[in-house]
């Protein structure tokens, strides 16, 4: 499944009337991505499907695959995105995406990769410092290791970073993660 | 104490003073990268200091290196390819290419709408996971072992040719994949179109015109960041993957 409404030599707009919904199986990629819209304000309406990949549209813009639907959320949500400027900020939220696709969502070296983040997580609010993608990225793939009952247990710091994004995740939305 | 990168990607830097003549040219380090070159990820790697004009040493890692304490050191739980710029470190595509774009002298390789960054994740997307694979395959049996087994080989070609379609129609609407500006998602794809262009996959280019005529602008096109440097002449040549060497960043033209 491709991108549709791009190819144009100018890119597809979406009105501020048009309204967000998102389509795809359950699973990491469709948490990831309502975790971010909920972190930005964005209501949008989501529904299970037996689709391999997550799909956003939003007005003329049909969107596949969980990197392009975080992109275009961030930047569309209020206020500033949550992808940081500062470089080594950046470096960091995305090693963490990296290791959430490549090895968590695989169910690779999970003990040792949580255990670093409970060890981070006791020092700073968030992964790479600031709030950023990484957050509710890497916590979609920690709430699927965990429904599938992978998670290591007695990770305080982990549980505490999870309760918090979700709060601020139902502070906009209402769609069960 | 000198770890795996100052082993590996200092080899012509000597004392490890900035720049790579010693002297201090900019306001960055030099940075210093392990990978492979017969590997597209690295090869991404590569190019986008190339395009940014941020100097770096590269470090070609043999198969001995993989499992080693020294590398698990500087690769927080084995993910590479892998980067140091000082007290820096970070690994995989994604951290290292847009980190070296954010730190880099030429202007952002993202776009900024909306609609274009997000059709930049997704043939970023496209580029790697199975066509990524694929492509490593043909590199691996047509260069690195030589094994050429042809079920393998037929098989990368078939996961290719559907993929190389949709991104010879892509390139028929747009001068670069996503619009007329060269954005992270070409760099990805010259890695890509590169390694499979010195493989027996070189006809699945050539029958493609559109990827043909996008790979010729891309070779004679100068870097992002102004200077002289063609970033695609940095990477591997079949001699250069037989040999496991990688090319280093120099810029001289300040």
């Amino acid at each position: 499944m491709g991108l549709f409404g791009f190819g144009n030599k100018k890119a597809a707009v979406a009105g501020a009337s048009d309204t967000y919904e998102l389509k795809g199986p359950a699973g990491p990629g469709r948490t990831q991505c309502l975790l971010l819209a909920g972190i930005r304000g964005i209501e949008l309406q989501a529904d299970i499907s037996a689709d391999d990949t997550v799909t956003l549209t939003h007005g003329p813009v049909t969107l596949t695959g969980v990197s392009a639907i975080e992109t275009y959320l961030d930047i569309k949500g209020q206020g500033a995105p949550l992808k940081p400027k500062k470089a080594r900020h950046l470096g960091e939220q995305n090693r963490w995406i990296e290791i959430s696709n490549q090895l968590l969502d695989q169910h690779q070296k999970v003990d040792q990769i949580m255990q670093r983040m409970n060890e981070i997580l006791a020092e700073q609010e968030f992964l790479a410092g600031p709030l950023t993608q990484a957050d509710p990225h890497v916590a979609g793939s920690v709430l699927a290791l965990k429904r599938a009952r992978q998670c290591p247990p007695d990770l305080s710091n982990v549980e505490a970073w999870l309760k918090r994004l979700q709060e601020k995740y139902r502070e906009t939305c209402v769609s069960e993660l | 104490m000198s770890d795996l990168f100052d082993q590996k990607a200092l080899a012509d830097s000597g004392d490890g003073d900035y720049g790579l003549s010693g002297d201090m040219k900019k306001t960055q380090y030099v940075l210093q990268l392990l990978g492979a070159p017969y590997c597209p990820e690295t090869l991404k790697c590569l190019l986008v200091a190339g395009e940014q004009g941020m100097e770096m040493n590269t470090g070609a890692l043999e198969k001995s290196d993989f499992d080693s304490t020294a590398l698990n050191v500087v690769t927080e739980f084995g993910m590479l390819p892998a980067l140091k710029e000082n007290d820096y470190f970070t690994s995989g595509t994604k951290a290292i290419t847009e980190y070296i774009n954010a730190r880099g002298l030429g202007n952002s390789l993202i776009p900024k709408s909306a609609t274009l960054a997000a059709e930049q994740e997704f043939w970023i997307d496209k580029s790697r996971g199975q066509t990524g694979n694929a492509v490593s395959a043909l590199v691996d049996e047509c260069i690195v072992s030589g094994s050429n087994d042809a079920g393998k080989i037929d098989a990368a070609r078939q996961t290719l040719a559907p993929v190389l379609d949709e991104l010879n129609t892509q390139l028929g609407k747009n001068k670069y994949i996503v619009g007329k500006n060269y954005s992270l998602a070409d760099v990805h794809w010259t890695a890509v179109i590169h390694l499979l262009g010195l493989t027996v996959g070189a006809d699945l280019i050539d029958a493609r015109p559109n990827i043909k005529n996008w790979l010729t602008a891309i070779r004679n096109k100068k870097s992002s960041c102004g200077q002289a440097l063609k970033a695609v002449s940095l990477l591997p040549s079949v001699e250069d993957i037989k040999a496991n060497k990688l090319s280093n960043v120099v810029i001289d033209d300040f």
